[in-house]
């Protein structure tokens, strides 16, 4: 009976071990993702009253940019907006450490059909967790941009092409909900700069994205 | 026989998981640092030639600066500083929290000029990743959610000139990403590397490359 216990009680510890060491949610990141709807935020307000929102919002294969302006000297304010078409918005996270994000929009407004092709790919990974800042396991993680690619094909076909190295460029999500089917990541910036001249200048960004 | 071996296995892997989940460079990570060494190499070159080169060296009580930009005749000027570590300290701490603070003072024309800057945020280990080889806790993640700047300048031991800002992030949005070279109770190595290329159409529009390293020792 004793014998039992310790097996028993060893099994228990080592099965614990081993679901607290095992990164719950990596077999759940690792897919072959389609962007179904996100979410893109600019807000910057400066001391002199100059406003500046940017959103873009994707969904049921449209992407909607508004732009909204607000001069200091005359408050006037000039709002512009355009809607693309989604030709692909897909987000492969690899087992092997890499990632791939392509996101490609047609602009079929006017005489020329314009296409725009813009690839971000490099290596993930998770963020441990932190006591200060709460977030546990698993639950941020870190895409390292290793080649930014954006395409445009208009008149012609250019490439502008960006490469870094790991930890240059990154983007760090939370993860808001992850299971096999449904990926919810969002990125929130939001900086207060101060200076003793009376300076204030407010930038917010955030990106949220919905994959399955 | 048998039973002693299921025993023993049992024990074996309980161990082994044990350790697996140890983070074994937190502890060495959580100290209060005096950065005693860095150095800060940058260089950005545009396509049309023009280069600008900059480097910065610190020990624990001097500094020094130097600035070379070169135009596309290759025509070249450099300007060098230098000047006093008064701090330069890297508190990091188990619960997640740190705090660099910073302050340089440099002799200018019979003014001394002081700059100070204190950033503070959290902390975390990036985990391993086959992609690019890098194992656990290996790199580490400094969150910047607070940057303090002060600047003062001094004439015959009145303040001629002043500015301050406060500037205020969230997680994830100002990160320093460091690679730890090496992890001691009482030595920390760090060092963060950068080098981007622009093509447009096929063609170099410009490179920028970079390398910092700091040695810190226990205070």
């Amino acid at each position: 009976m004793k014998r039992i216990s310790v097996y028993m009680l060893s099994v228990v510890f080592l099965t614990a071990g081993v679901i607290s060491c095992g990164k719950t949610t990596r077999g759940k990141m690792v897919n072959d993702w389609n962007v179904v709807s996100s979410s893109q935020e600019y807000n910057y307000v400066s001391q002199t009253g100059e406003k500046l929102l940017v959103t873009e919002v994707s969904a049921d294969n449209s992407y909607t940019i508004k732009t909204t302006h607000t001069s200091p000297s005359d408050s006037t304010t000039e709002t512009t907006s355009s809607t693309l078409t989604v030709v692909e918005n897909s987000w492969s996270i690899k087992k092997d450490g890499t990632w791939i994000w392509k996101k490609h929009l047609r602009n079929p407004s006017g005489s020329i059909q314009e296409d725009l092709i813009t690839t971000h790919s490099g290596t993930w990974s998770f963020i441990k967790n932190n006591k200060t800042d709460e977030f546990k396991k698993n639950e941020r993680v870190i895409f390292n941009v290793l080649l930014l690619e954006e395409r445009q094909i208009l008149s012609s076909d250019i490439t502008t092409s960006t490469s870094y190295l790991t930890g240059e460029k990154s983007l760090i999500f939370s993860v808001k909900e992850s299971g096999k089917k449904l990926l919810e990541m969002e990125y929130e910036a939001n900086n207060l700069y101060s200076g003793s001249g009376s300076e204030t200048q407010t930038l917010i960004k955030k990106l949220s994205v919905t994959l399955n | 026989m048998k039973k002693h071996f299921l025993y023993l296995l049992s024990i074996t892997l309980l161990s082994a998981a044990m350790i697996s989940c140890a983070k074994s460079t937190q502890g060495k990570m959580a100290n209060e640092w005096q950065v005693v060494s860095s150095e800060e190499n940058s260089t950005s070159v545009n396509s049309d030639g023009s280069k600008t080169i900059a480097s910065r060296t610190t020990n624990e009580t001097s500094y020094s600066s130097s600035v070379t930009n070169t135009n596309p005749q290759g025509e070249s000027s450099t300007a060098n500083h230098s000047g006093g570590v008064n701090a330069f300290d890297w508190l990091i701490e188990k619960d997640g929290s740190w705090t660099r603070t910073e302050e340089y003072t440099e002799m200018d024309s019979g003014k001394k000029l002081t700059y100070r800057t204190v950033y503070s945020g959290s902390w975390s280990f990036v985990g391993k990743n086959k992609g690019d080889d890098f194992k656990k806790n290996e790199r580490v993640l400094f969150n910047v959610l607070a940057k303090r700047y002060n600047f003062t300048q001094t004439e015959q031991g009145a303040t001629t000139m002043s500015y301050s800002s406060n500037e205020t992030y969230l997680a994830g949005e100002r990160v320093l990403i460091f690679t730890v070279k090496e992890s001691k109770q009482k030595e920390l190595q760090l060092e963060s590397e950068s080098g981007s290329t622009v093509l447009y159409d096929g063609e170099n529009q410009g490179t920028n490359s970079g390398k910092s390293s700091f040695t810190l020792k226990e205070k």
